[in-house]
């Protein structure tokens, strides 16, 4: 990231517009009246405070700028947030700032792109080093391209608008809100209710050894006939066919409301992966990926749900993959 | 609104309810109203999103502005403005009322601006600017507010302090700045305006000036002030006059004084009654046969005056190199006028200037006053007996009767002239037009309403002509100088009209019933709030009289202010360095309180450090300068040092790790 801070460029705002506006009314009334010393005194007044904006704005800018690190994937039709945070060599807090950000929305590829600003992260007193919050944009899914970020400020009279650009990353992606999961009692119940399966009240994996009982473990899995020959409790230790943790497999031969379905779902899942902090495992036509502790981060899995497109019907399928994995998008009739 | 904007915007709002105020023009029910409702609005703002109160609020702004439109198609352009200023001091009131939670309060920065703007044309006496000087800082910290408190929280104690500081600093640049503009910008200061005569304020309505036609029955007066006149003694010593005589006035007709060359010829023929009577190309005297005593040189700085102001006793004046003596038209009546238009054709304009030599006179006040000899005297003194045939007359005569009593009629002219005139400025309260309490007509000021010193010399005079005692109105200046002062400046605001009345004996001798005003008691009365305010007013006038001459007075001072503070720390080096040595202080000080303060341990440990000679390396931890200062450090003497930077560096961690800390 750049260390030096950028140039900072000075604009009237709506109320320096009126200003300008206003002060030509007075000058014209001035022009049109015998002249008096009072009115030329209160035209001064009027004058004076014009280039002292321009002076106590810049002035209350100067030695600060941001930098936004990271640009973490955002949900769909939300305002997601972003940390910026404030670098610089100034001593007295500038007040008034905040961060107004930029992004031109990918419409599917078509060349026309809507442009979303938003300011945001408003603060009274900023010092460098510290850390302010900003929001993104509402946005549709997408990976959307970042065109800037600025530290802005019209304090102290709000007649001139003072922007600092800042160094931020070019792209947001912005991926499909979770879906709403069935509230069951585990995750391996969770994925088998939409699998379909008819196991999925015992969620189980096939059995890959016995030990003892640890505190934790469920009752149902304890082996009592082992257990009666040993003096202790004995559980059956149940290793999946699958890796720990959560596999999809994504179909992209579908129409789009299909598949933002799916990636709703996947992203629900997702989620749920994070949160236990276990592997996400995800297959498709073009790509395949394992993410999680150890593996790519699970904020890429977010960035290509985001960047996602349905496939034709004539495209090759995916992958084959276990049974057990959860295939999206859910057909009616696997459900059957 | 954030309640703390909503609160700064209601102090602005108060100073533009004292911008109205000053005016005189909105009544005392109007302005207790705004004031009431601008004091309620923190509490008044909680219904704004009701309808009911909305509808309240826009009616009453269409309410006001249909009698303003009424009132609007009656009155002319000045009633406009009046009518304008209630009109917008209602509306910063409905604005602070009303201003929803997202709504920027830019039409509130606006509407004061024009209210301060527009009570500058009512009055710049020094009320002006004692509601400008606060109405800057909160017009600017208003506006500050305005762009950091977006939301319903309230400032950190912080924030408040910074705001008020650098409001306050920021308010002193301003105004510095804005006065500098003011004195150093170059522009013509007689400017008529491009849509003078259409826009003028002055024109037809009422100004507080001289004029040589009295006219009552105004409501209201502008009291924007310029200087009229510059004099100064040419006699060491002399005593400054008090009456600068312009005009008089004979004939009153419906509430109309005026004067015409045949009644100014009759003051003429009249005995003692000297005239004017040229004795060189630019001098006149009027008492060849009396010692002069006293000289003073005047300037007419008024451009558009068309007289030659002179005292009631003046004996001989000259005029200035610059002035066409033919010009110069010495009237009958002991006045003078000029047509400066006809001596600047072609040339740029130059001060009329002239002196002006008193000589002694009899006031007539001492003295029986003499008796109309004959019936040529009767004939003559007839338009200074006239009373119009109306019932305003009749009153005066009621009034003359009932103040001088059964027992005056006997008594002499002197005796009646003296009782009404005291009696006249004891009962009678002073007001100008459109002030409180003011007449709007002879009947009324008869009838005890309060007014000017028109008023009060119109109806002295139809008193005094009730009773036979012939008399006139002049018109011109009265000035109450300071006698020490050097120089005085004789301004419109010292307009004044007095009667004089005829001694046979004496001739005219000058009657006044004005009691002093309020400004003149204060600029006589002793004390430091009197002086201190004859300070302020002085220094007020120097802007609101600011002329061409004045301008370069000012950037004269500006440009010798170094050599002046120059020569001012040679003379007082001692208070100069004291003064510095305390500004130095407080700039350290205040540096010293704007950094970071570090927690107590921190300071006690880094003191221990310094004590053992040690300096922290880049990167050392606390323990590791302990153990290298254990290492070093050995002698019998460092081991107190040594306990005291363990213990310092025992306190500084739990100050750190264990408790909070400043940083």
């Amino acid at each position: 990231m750049a260390k030096s801070l950028q140039r900072l460029r000075l604009r009237p705002t709506g109320l320096g517009a009126k200003g300008i506006v206003f002060w030509t009314v007075i000058f014209l009334a001035w022009l049109a009246t015998p002249y008096a010393n009072l009115f030329f005194l209160l035209l001064c007044l009027l004058s004076v405070l014009a280039p002292l904006s321009v002076w106590w704005t810049a002035r209350n800018m100067n030695g600060i700028g941001a930098v936004i690190e990271n640009l973490g994937p955002v949900p769909a039709e939300q305002r997601g947030e972003a940390v910026v945070h404030l670098v610089g060599t100034r001593k007295q807090p500038a007040l008034g700032v905040e961060v107004e950000m930029c992004v031109a929305v990918q419409n599917g590829g078509s060349r026309r792109r809507a442009v979303r600003r938003t300011r945001s992260g408003f603060t009274i007193e900023a010092r460098p080093h510290r850390d302010i919050v900003a929001r993104t944009p509402r946005l549709p899914r997408g990976v959307h391209v970042v065109q800037g970020a600025w530290l802005i400020s019209s304090t102290p009279l709000g007649l001139i608008r003072a922007r600092r650009r800042i160094p931020c990353p070019t792209e947001l992606a912005v991926h499909p809100q979770p879906a709403s999961l069935p509230a069951v009692r585990d995750r391996s119940a969770l994925l088998a209710s939409l699998r379909g399966d008819s196991m999925a009240a015992s969620g189980d994996f096939g059995p890959s050894g016995l030990r003892e009982f640890r505190e934790g473990d469920e009752a149902r899995h304890v082996d009592w006939r082992a257990s009666a020959r040993k003096t202790e409790l004995v559980v059956r230790e149940w290793e999946s066919d699958a890796i720990q943790g959560i596999e999809i497999c994504l179909d992209r031969r579908c129409d789009d409301e299909e598949l933002e379905d799916a990636l709703e779902l996947a992203t629900a899942l997702l989620f749920v992966a994070r949160e236990d902090k276990e592997v996400f495992v995800m297959t498709t036509q073009d790509h395949s990926g394992r993410y999680g502790d150890g593996k790519a981060p699970y904020d890429e899995a977010l960035r290509y749900f985001a960047a996602c497109t349905p496939l034709e019907s004539t495209a090759p399928p995916p992958p084959s993959v276990g049974h057990d994995v959860l295939r999206l998008p859910i057909r009616k009739e696997r459900a059957r | 609104m954030n309640p703390t904007l909503r609160i700064a915007l209601a102090f602005l709002v108060l100073t533009c309810m004292a911008f109205v105020q000053i005016t005189g023009v909105i009544g005392w029910h109007w302005l207790a109203a705004f004031y009431a409702l601008t004091l309620a609005a923190p509490w008044l703002s909680r219904f704004n999103e009701r309808r009911l109160s909305r509808m309240l609020w826009n009616g009453g702004v269409l309410l006001i502005f249909a009698i303003l439109v009424n009132d609007a198609t009656k009155t002319t352009v000045r009633y406009m403005l009046e009518d304008g200023l209630i009109l917008a001091a209602f509306c910063q009131v409905h604005l602070l009322n009303n201003l929803g939670r997202k709504q920027s309060p830019d039409l509130l920065f606006f509407n004061s601006f024009l209210i301060a703007l527009v009570t500058c044309f009512f009055s710049d006496d020094v009320a002006f600017l004692l509601v400008f000087l606060p109405w800057v800082p909160l017009q600017l910290g208003s506006m500050l507010l305005a762009t950091l408190a977006r939301d319903e929280r309230d400032l950190a104690p912080s924030t408040w302090r910074a705001v008020v500081w650098t409001t306050l600093r920021r308010s002193c640049v301003t105004l510095a700045l804005t006065a500098g503009a003011f004195v150093l910008i170059p522009r013509d200061f007689a400017r008529e305006g491009l849509a003078g005569r259409l826009l003028d304020i002055r024109g037809t309505n009422a100004e507080v000036g001289f004029s040589d036609e009295i006219q009552l029955g105004w409501r209201s007066a502008s009291r924007r002030e310029h200087p009229v006149l510059r004099v100064t003694r040419a006699t060491p010593n002399a005593p400054w006059p008090t009456y600068w005589r312009g005009a008089t006035m004979t004939t009153l007709t419906g509430s109309t004084w005026f004067s015409s060359s045949a009644d100014r010829i009759l003051s003429g023929r009249l005995p003692h009654a000297s005239t004017w009577r040229r004795t060189g190309v630019g001098s006149w005297t009027r008492q060849p046969e009396r010692r002069s005593e006293n000289s003073f040189d005047v300037e007419i700085l008024d451009e558009k005056a068309r007289r030659l102001f002179l005292p009631h006793d003046a004996a001989h004046f000259e005029v200035g190199p610059y002035v066409v003596a033919e010009n110069v038209n010495a009237r009958n009546d002991a006045t003078v006028s000029y047509d400066h238009r006809a001596a600047t054709t072609g040339r740029t304009r130059s001060s009329v200037r002239y002196r002006v030599t008193t000589g002694p006179r009899r006031s007539g006040a001492n003295e029986p006053a003499g008796r109309i000899r004959n019936a040529r005297q009767k004939r003559e003194l007839r338009p200074f007996l006239s009373v119009p045939n109306n019932s305003t007359s009749l009153r005066a005569a009621q009034l003359a009767r009932q103040l001088l009593g059964g027992s005056m009629r006997a008594r002499e002219q002197h005796a009646i002239v003296e009782r009404l005139r005291a009696q006249l400025a004891q009962n009678q309260g002073y007001a100008l037009p459109g002030e409180e309490g003011a007449a709007e007509g002879l009947e009324d000021f008869l009838s005890g309403a309060k007014g000017h010193c028109e008023y009060f010399a119109t109806a002295l005079a139809l008193m005094l002509r009730t009773q036979s005692i012939p008399c006139r109105i002049a018109s011109g200046f009265r000035s109450n100088a300071d006698p020490t002062a050097t120089e005085i400046v004789v301004s419109s605001m010292q307009a004044h009209a007095w009667v004089e009345c005829w001694d046979p004996s004496a001739g005219w001798y000058i009657v006044d019933a004005t009691p002093p005003i309020a400004d003149e008691v204060a600029d006589a009365a002793p004390g430091w709030f009197a002086d201190a305010r004859r300070f302020l007013d002085d220094a007020w006038k120097n802007i609101t009289t600011m002329d061409a001459a004045g301008r370069i007075r000012a950037i004269a001072w500006l440009q010798d202010s170094p050599a002046m503070l120059l020569r001012t720390v040679k003379s007082n080096p001692i208070s100069v360095a004291f003064a510095i040595l305390g500004l130095v202080a407080l700039v350290a000080l205040r540096r010293r309180r704007r950094r970071v303060p570090h927690a107590p341990e921190i300071v006690d440990y880094e003191r221990a450090v310094r004590a053992c000679g040690l300096e922290r390396a880049h990167a050392e931890t606390p323990h590791e300068l302990l153990g290298r200062a254990e290492s070093l450090l050995s002698s019998q003497q460092d081991a107190e040092k040594l306990e005291d930077l363990r213990r310092a560096t025992d306190a500084h961690e739990r100050a750190r790790y264990a408790g909070n800390t400043g940083s």
